[in-house]
């Protein structure tokens, strides 16, 4: 006789796996990202910035404290020293950039009025002699229409991204506002915070909330310091190569360089495209590879601390499909900004979970 | 730009006057402290934490009474202590972000301020002197539990050695 064991039951619980939790999270994210912050942009990125900039002020001011300077005195003496800085760059930088910004306009206005150019024709025609596939004249010409098609589009939105970057002062007010009492009140505000959290979340909020605080600080002061290094080091080398808005390339090609693995490839592409427009040349692309190879090779072997250290592992397709949203609701912001955003949301949803799995909600 | 109520705060400086890690400071020092603290109400029978949670911080009694307990599917709830107004608890915590060892729950209406690890590390590292001190007293006291505990287990012991039980 044969004797049948009991069937086990099937119960569907995805809700119960972690795996499932983190994926959910960052579904939760994807969503925020595309249907809630374009509504908030402009706040989320002036709050992003300030809050880096406070993440870099705030050590500085913490150093002044342990030699016997009060919290507020501390928090002064550095935030003047930061405008100090701020101000003697701008007065530096602001007339080159004006200009930039104005050149930047004027071409982007004329290359929108120019469908097509014989010399992306050229290029395309060097290339169908080698691929078969590309030896329609029409086909050639639809091509050239739509890589000028983009390269306008680009201009327009780097035009646009140059000016609400640089002439809108009541963003830089609120900017610096922000700066100054983040960099005064941060400690009181998230003790404000924490206060509000029911008892049952305190312990969580108290420790998640630190970790997220000190980590995320950490990285932000990481990133500031390898986009100026590397703003300084792309802007100086588009200057000496006589590219066009050297500056405005270089601040560019430097916010790029906080994207980890893609960052240096969305960096070279309004350069190359530059390059192209004013050598029209091609060998222009071989010097723009080589600069950019040799400036990673450079940061690689001398700022490894600041490029390696992420504080979470993301995947290159999550960095692509962080970028692609990104673009698609702020634009040139938007690729900038898209990554540094997606960690911190994936740092902070890991800590949630954390809490999740560790105490008795 | 965030003010404080100055009677809650001489009211908290008072409860953290007699707890012995606390009783050498002075004033100004106390206020440092004081400033990290965050001073909770809980309803009896609440959770303040549950064992096997991750350790966080002390806590110090301001009023009310809390129950230190293990509860376990087999015995249910077990009291393990009552503490009362000016006692503390989670100290170890401070220093270590091991799990909690037991339950503790409001045994009646509490007030309690909650010193917590993340908020400490900070303070001392910008009062290092402060740091000193504090850790000072506090491996003072942690000395006089162990050399009080080991006089509990050699008195067990002998006890064990009347009786003839062999260990």
């Amino acid at each position: 006789m044969v004797s049948s064991s009991p069937t086990p039951e099937f119960t569907f619980t995805p809700w119960k796996n972690p795996a499932n939790h983190q994926l959910a999270a960052a579904a939760l994210c994807t969503f925020v990202l595309i249907f809630f912050l374009s509504y908030f942009s402009t706040i989320f990125l002036i709050s992003l910035l300030a809050i880096a900039i406070t993440a870099v002020l705030k050590p500085a001011a913490q150093n002044l404290e342990k030699q016997g300077i009060n919290a507020f005195g501390a928090s002064v003496l550095i935030y003047f020293l930061f405008l100090f800085v701020l101000f003697a760059a701008g007065l530096l930088l602001a007339p080159q950039i004006l200009s930039e910004i104005r050149a930047l306009q004027q071409l982007a206005l004329q290359t929108s009025n120019t469908p097509g150019n014989s010399y992306s024709l050229a290029i395309i025609s060097a290339f169908a002699k080698k691929i078969n596939l590309l030896n329609s004249l029409q086909l050639q010409q639809n091509i050239a229409g739509h890589y000028f098609h983009y390269y306008a589009s680009f201009l327009q939105g780097a035009a646009r991204f140059s000016t609400t970057f640089f002439y809108s002062i009541p963003h830089l007010l609120l900017f610096l506002i922000a700066v100054f009492f983040l960099l005064k009140d941060s400690d009181a505000l998230h003790r404000k915070i924490i206060a509000a959290v029911p008892n049952r979340f305190l312990e969580f909020a108290s420790t998640g909330g630190e970790r997220i605080r000190h980590d995320l600080s950490a990285y932000f002061r990481r990133l500031c310091t390898i986009v100026v290094i590397n703003a300084t080091i792309y802007g100086l080398s588009f200057y000496l190569l006589g590219l066009p808005f050297p500056v405005l390339l270089g601040i560019f090609a430097g916010l790029t360089a906080g994207t980890p693995v893609l960052g240096s490839i969305i960096g070279i592409i309004p350069v190359a495209l530059t390059g192209i427009a004013v050598f029209n040349n091609s060998a222009i692309l071989f010097v723009l590879a080589g600069l950019f190879a040799g400036i990673n090779f450079i940061q690689t072997v001398f700022f490894r601390y600041y490029a390696a250290t992420l504080p979470v592992k993301i995947h290159p397709l999550s960095i692509l499909a962080a970028i692609i949203i990104g673009a698609t609701v702020w634009g040139v912001w938007g690729v900038v900004f898209a990554v540094p955003a997606a960690i911190c949301l994936i740092f902070v949803s890991k800590q949630i979970l954390w809490g999740m799995q560790n105490f008795h909600f | 730009m965030f003010p404080q109520d100055s009677n809650n705060r001489d009211e908290i400086l008072e409860v953290l006057r007699l707890v012995p890690l606390f009783s050498q400071m002075t004033k100004k020092e106390l206020i440092a402290f004081q400033e990290i603290s965050h001073h909770r109400f809980f309803k009896a029978n609440e959770p303040v934490f549950w064992e096997g949670e991750p350790g966080v911080g002390m806590y110090i009694i301001k009023n009310g009474s809390i129950a230190v307990c293990k509860i376990s599917p087999e015995k249910g709830k077990e009291e393990l202590a009552i503490l009362r107004r000016g006692e503390f608890f989670g100290e170890l915590a401070l220093i270590d972000e091991g799990p909690r060892s037991a339950t503790c729950l409001a045994h009646e209406n509490a007030e309690i301020i909650g010193i917590f690890r993340p908020d400490l590390l900070k303070l001392l590292e910008r009062k290092p002197r402060l740091g000193n001190k504090f850790f000072f007293r506090f491996t003072t006291l942690l000395g006089k539990r162990l050399i009080a505990t080991q006089k509990e287990n050699k008195k067990l012991r002998n006890q064990l050695e009347k009786s003839n039980i062999i260990i």
